[in-house]
């Protein structure tokens, strides 16, 4: 579980978050949704504590996050950036097995999330030879390694170099590591894929919270258009989902 | 251990064993036409402790500058890196013409040969020191802003070098030039010998202990520090150990190019990227391509002399960097 306390931070261009309080509860997939610049990032990097925030503290299992060492956080604690990066051309198969570095435990579910992720094939692919969406599942891989079935996952933008079926598959993950009792922080631009995903939704919209509510509460055209500064309609799926579409009117 | 690893490092381990004995071995006599003869014999007093000097020399800077190479492209996250990009050699040229302008302003002999080993590790140090301090952003060293302050304050120190040279009489401005190709001291010090070597020793045990956590700052800075890698720390470690280390090598033979640059990418070529086994192959690969370069330099007299090492490290240097350019595309990381 995260706690965020009057959480705010301004890079010195004027604030990006003001006073946010969050609670980010254990078993469920919370997805940070916003605009373009609305903070999305900046959220989930200051709930990794790999930015302080300007003001405010960040919980993690009601200790502050400055309490932990590096390596016990990174035990409960891991973070996937929206862009795969290395410098210098690993084989999948090294950078899979960094990701017990901090634990030195190597994961029990390795064998079955490699054949979930399809990566038995590229093991011995150097990453600098992937595809985005091959790298985006090499870096998925490695960030369900580190953490045990109940940390905590932070994604930002994790989906964004996938197909459509990877992408089903990287919600299923998620929504699986949820039911073991993982914590799931993710942004989404997608809200198709929040409304599959999410069980609900921190809406962020002029430096603050403009909503935290469970994904049927705030994905509706109301809230969506105050937000986005767009008009929405919003569809029901036959297992009550909702895609919202923007359109222009 | 993989048979590549293997096969990579007896190569390397060949390529060393081979310059050296070819460095003890190859020598010149002069003959009665003027001319010199190039011969191959085994050495005896008082010409050996002189040939092991150049070999040692050699060594001890092929190792300082291949691990300073590799430490950088790794802090620096460019292959392109060396130890130059810091500025460090500019500097240390600096200090040796701030020498030897003030010895010609003060009225007393100017600093040569091993005399100009201390000005030149001040100018280094005081290169890093500048560019430690410019090269952080928000307390921690940022790879981007390292480079470009390493790359205007070798521009900076090159150009107040040329400025000086107007100060001091031609005699020395040659030996500054002199210096400035690199070369390796049939006599060198004793303590500075002993220091690049147990500074790489110390530099590469400690490297290869934490072989896994440099693995890890190869990945992206947000990704390596939630796994539990305290980047900052190790920024600052790598980059002091590759200034020192370079400061060490160009006090001990001047500035010499290309190895640095060219050893990470010799030694990840055969033994591939994961740092555990390349940080002792890159050490290997310096080792071998100075000493080498110093062994080949000796059958190669233009008329002005033995042919300086820098110049030859350059000339076989670049060619090898364009070829693994060109035969590793999108692989040379």
């Amino acid at each position: 579980m995260i706690r965020l306390e009057s959480v705010s931070h301004d890079y010195g261009r004027g604030p990006v978050l003001v006073n946010l309080d969050a609670r980010i509860a254990t078993g469920l997939v919370s997805a940070v949704c916003g605009a373009n610049a609305a903070g999305k990032t900046t959220l989930l990097r200051i709930a990794a504590g790999l930015l302080s925030p300007t003001s405010g503290r960040v919980l993690l299992e009601d200790r502050s996050l400055t309490e932990w060492s590096l390596r016990e956080r990174a035990r409960r604690c891991g973070f996937m950036s929206q862009r795969f990066e290395c410098s210098t051309g690993f084989s999948v198969r090294h950078v899979l097995r960094l990701a017990g570095l901090a634990t030195r435990v190597r994961s029990a579910e390795e064998s079955n999330l490699l054949e979930a992720l399809e990566l038995g094939a590229l093991l011995d692919r150097s990453v600098g030879t992937l595809s985005s969406g091959q790298a985006q599942r090499v870096a998925f891989a490695r960030l369900l390694l580190q953490c045990p079935p109940d940390g905590v996952l932070i994604l930002d933008e994790p989906c964004a170099a996938l197909d459509p079926r990877w992408t089903l598959i990287f919600g299923e993950l998620l929504r699986a590591r949820a039911a073991a009792g993982g914590t799931i922080l993710v942004s989404i631009h997608d809200l198709g894929l929040v409304g599959q995903i999410a069980d609900e939704v921190l809406l962020l919209a002029g430096t603050r919270l403009a909503a935290h509510a469970p994904a049927e509460e705030v994905l509706v055209a109301s809230v969506l258009s105050s937000a986005y500064q767009v008009e929405f309609d919003v569809l029901r799926t036959s297992s009550g989902g909702a895609i919202p579409i923007s359109v222009r009117r | 251990m993989t048979p590549r690893i293997v096969l990579g490092f007896c190569l390397l381990l060949s390529i060393c064993v081979v310059a050296l004995l070819l460095r003890l071995m190859v020598g010149r006599i002069p003959l009665e036409s003027g001319a010199w003869q190039v011969v191959l014999s085994w050495p005896e007093d008082p010409i050996r402790p002189l040939r092991l000097g150049a070999a040692g020399s050699a060594l001890a800077a092929g190792w300082c500058l291949g691990l300073a190479g590799l430490l950088l492209q790794v802090l620096l996250r460019n292959p392109l890196a060396s130890p130059w990009v810091l500025g460090l050699s500019s500097g240390a040229g600096l200090g040796v013409m701030i020498a030897l302008a003030a010895a010609v302003m003060v009225g007393v002999d100017a600093p040569t040969g091993g005399g100009l080993v201390v000005p030149a590790g001040c100018g280094a140090l005081g290169a890093l020191a500048i560019t430690w301090w410019l090269g952080r952003e928000g307390g921690v060293l940022e790879p981007l802003r390292l480079l470009l302050v390493g790359v205007i304050v070798a521009s900076l120190a090159g150009a107040l070098s040329m400025a000086l040279q107007d100060i001091v009489p031609h005699g020395l401005r040659a030996d500054f030039i002199d210096w400035m190709m690199g070369r390796i001291p049939e006599a060198p010090s004793g303590g500075l010998l002993l220091t690049c070597f147990v500074l790489a020793a110390v530099v590469t045990v400690v490297a290869t202990l934490l072989a896994d956590w440099i693995d890890l700052s190869c990945l992206g800075s947000d990704e390596a520090r939630s796994s539990g890698l305290n980047l900052a720390s190790l920024r600052t470690g790598l980059f002091l150990a590759a200034g020192a280390l370079t400061a060490a090598a160009v006090a001990l033979v001047g500035p010499i190019g290309f190895v640095g640059l060219l050893s990470p990418h010799l030694a990840r070529l055969l033994v591939g990227p994961t740092h555990r086994v390349l940080v002792p192959a890159t050490c290997l690969a310096g080792m071998a391509m100075l000493l080498g370069a110093e062994a080949v330099r000796q059958f190669i007299d233009l008329g002005g002399g033995r042919l300086h090492v820098g110049v030859l490290t350059a000339l076989l240097g670049g060619p090898f960097f364009l070829w693994l350019l060109c035969t590793n595309r999108g692989t040379l990381r």
